[in-house]
């Protein structure tokens, strides 16, 4: 719980927005609809590292489209993804490049909504690269929504989304 | 003169002592509130990341030493890397210097009919002046890091070699955007400002036939490739088109991959003071991911990637006991942002065509020319940066050494002849006789007093205060210490009865 709490200090001071909820298909169902929101055209990607059948209550209700084309993506308000891991110091998710639908709409989307397990907080980047997830693998570290300080004030929402939502699984 | 219309492009180049003036005036007049303001905020985060950093010391050992092992066996390196790459299907290029290296980024893109190309943010490509030679070509480049598309819209170089448009208020993005683009509405915030140009590059990144990015590690282990940066502009570039290109300087080569994180940790936080930037790219291309065709009409669906690594003077810097240490530098930015004279004048004065401040000097130096270095003198050897660099490097040691060989180089031979009338060892003979009037002031001090009054009479003299002015940079305007006939230690002597 430590690194939970370190976790979410740091995600957060990214402008991340740190959920915790239960482990259960109906908890993470209503967890994700209220981070979706009143948004449109919510684009889903099938998880790399977590269980497909987490997410089938959510895919039950929802209009989403789970197998999206050029068009789709280009136009995605959300974007949901499964991450592999959190790091505490920095806040950050790690999402893996394997799924290519997955790579595309967490960068396309203004909203990105990833997904985790509680017990994937490593405490610092460098323990990343011990994960046997991490091994033989393409990823990126994402910490917070994309940002630039580049037009003379920080400003979050770059070429990336503009807001991040991490929702953790007990 | 009015140095306010002084363009940044027209005096890049330092080799010329005038372009040299020029820019720091311009920079005084025009930038410096810009870059004041920007590289204290970087330096203050600095201080607060680093500081949570429980290993900070430790860690910068460890990436130092790295760096050393890694420069020290780059042949290697470079081999088992080719091997990496074309295993996995990737091209690999070893380019002997810039026109190689564009002309093979070239060949490249003609090759596939390339009509638009997404650029990553790449100093490397900035030194090569890679936009030229594809713009030639009939190519078209946009460059989609916020910063670096500033630049490209202005037709100026990098300030900075983190933020490169550091030297620009809102005010005067705004104002650019609005002489360029002409918006419908007027953009003012920096919100207004970031969302123009995202929506203006977003449509060149699904039409894009060729990625260009840089890259902040390369892997020799793996082939893996580390790009670090916080607007999702590169992570656009490597996944959107069918081609990637990463080019980099042979430098960037380290043994393997578990020794990413050393580099990862330390270089945001000692750059622009986040414990990690928006994203951090961990990847081994080409990828295996399928592309998507935004343009449609795409037959290709595998991706291509080639990687270009460049010398261009990188390999005979090795080989300089000195200059080899800049060849550790991680591109960070600490010493700039620490640095009071680079604070006050940014990378327009204090930086030449490509690369700023003290380690800049010598990246000039070591990729160029020695005279383009000559903002080295800008230095004064405070050595504040010493203790902030990750990878340990002095500084204001290599910048000596480079004002040294600039001295040694210049042949002033009127320097060389009127030192044989002052103390100066012969070995300093060569240094300009501004160097050498104040070096010796002890003994001008001791002329001056011995022939007092005349001595003050003589230096107040309009022709004296000329010759002073070109002999020894002496200002006109500046007022002259008054020579006594007694000195103050022959005073103290006398009151103390000695």
């Amino acid at each position: 719980m430590e690194l939970y709490k370190k976790f979410r200090k740091t995600a957060e001071a990214t402008g991340a927005v740190v959920e915790l909820i239960e482990a259960d298909e109906k908890a993470l169902a209503k967890a994700i609809n209220k981070a979706i929101g009143d948004a449109e055209r919510v684009v889903y990607s099938d998880p790399v590292d977590l269980s497909p059948k987490l997410f089938r209550a959510f895919l039950s209700q929802k209009d989403v489209i789970t197998n999206p084309h050029e068009k789709d993506l280009e136009a995605a308000e959300v974007g949901i993804t499964d991450a592999f891991c959190a790091v505490a110091r920095t806040g950050s998710i790690c999402l893996s490049l394997d799924n290519n639908a997955g790579a595309v709409i967490s960068l396309l989307s203004k909203k990105h909504i990833a997904v985790l397990s509680l017990d994937s907080i490593v405490s610092r980047p460098r323990d990343v690269f011990e994960l046997s997830a991490a091994i033989e693998r393409d990823f990126v570290f994402i910490s917070g929504p994309s940002a630039t300080a580049d037009m003379g004030e920080l400003v979050r929402g770059a070429h990336g989304p503009g807001y991040l939502h991490i929702i953790l699984l007990i | 003169m009015d140095y306010k219309t002084v363009k940044p492009r027209d005096v890049a180049n330092k080799s010329s002592e005038l372009n040299f003036k020029k820019a720091i005036r311009m920079a005084i007049e025009v930038e410096s509130e810009a870059v004041r303001r920007n590289t204290n905020t970087f330096n203050q985060n600095r201080y607060t990341a680093v500081a949570d950093i429980e290993d900070y010391d430790a860690l910068k050992d460890r990436a130092r030493a790295i760096k050393e092992e890694s420069i020290a066996t780059i042949p290697q390196l470079i081999d088992q890397l080719r091997e990496q790459i074309t295993s996995r299907g990737g091209f690999f290029y070893l380019a002997k210097n810039a026109v190689d290296a564009n002309n093979y980024i070239k060949n490249v893109c003609v090759e596939h009919k390339a009509e638009l190309i997404v650029k990553a943010k790449s100093m490397t490509s900035e030194e090569t002046k890679l936009n030229h030679v594809l713009q030639n070509a009939g190519i078209e480049v946009a460059e989609t890091d916020l910063a670096e598309f500033i630049l490209q819209v202005a037709d100026e170089q990098p300030s900075h070699i983190v933020a490169p448009a550091i030297h620009r208020t809102r005010e005067r993005i705004a104002e650019l955007f609005k002489e360029k683009f002409n918006p419908d509405q007027p953009l003012e915030t920096g919100e207004e400002l970031t969302v123009f140009a995202r929506e203006w590059l977003r449509n060149k990144f699904l039409q894009a036939d060729v990625g260009i990015s840089g890259a902040n590690l390369i892997t020799a282990d793996t082939g893996t490739i580390v790009l670090v940066e916080s607007e999702g502009n590169i992570r656009m570039t490597t996944i959107l088109p069918p081609v990637h290109i990463a080019l980099a300087g042979v430098e960037k080569v380290i043994k393997k991959r578990s020794d990413i994180a050393p580099f990862i940790e330390l270089l945001a936080p000692s750059g622009t003071g986040q414990p990690l930037t928006s994203y951090t790219n961990i990847l081994r291309p080409p990828l295996k991911l399928p592309v998507y065709d935004f343009k449609g009409g795409r037959n290709a669906k595998n991706r291509e990637f080639h990687l270009v690594l460049v010398d261009n003077g990188r390999m005979a810097m090795r080989e300089d006991p000195v200059i080899k240490e800049a060849l550790y530098c991680i591109r960070c930015s600490a010493c700039l942002n620490v640095c009071t004279n680079f604070q006050t004048l940014g990378g327009h004065a204090f930086g030449g065509e490509t690369y700023s401040g003290g380690i800049g000097a010598i990246w000039e130096a070591g990729t160029g020319r020695l005279e383009n270095a000559r903002f080295a003198d800008l230095c004064t050897g405070c050595s504040r940066c010493i203790d902030q660099c990750p990878v340990r490097i002095d500084i204001p040691w290599l910048t000596e050494n480079i004002r040294f060989r600039l001295n040694v180089q210049k042949k002033d031979y009127l320097a060389s002849f009127l030192s044989r009338f002052m103390p100066t060892a012969a070995e300093d003979r060569h240094n300009p006789l501004q160097k050498q009037f104040f070096a010796n002031y002890y003994f001008f001090a001791r002329l001056g007093s011995l022939l007092a009054p005349l001595s003050n009479w003589a230096s107040s003299l309009v022709v004296s205060r000329w010759f002073m002015s070109v002999l020894f940079s002496v200002d006109k305007r500046r007022k002259l210490p008054q020579f006594k006939k007694e000195t103050l230690i022959a005073q103290y002597k006398k009151m103390s009865g000695e």
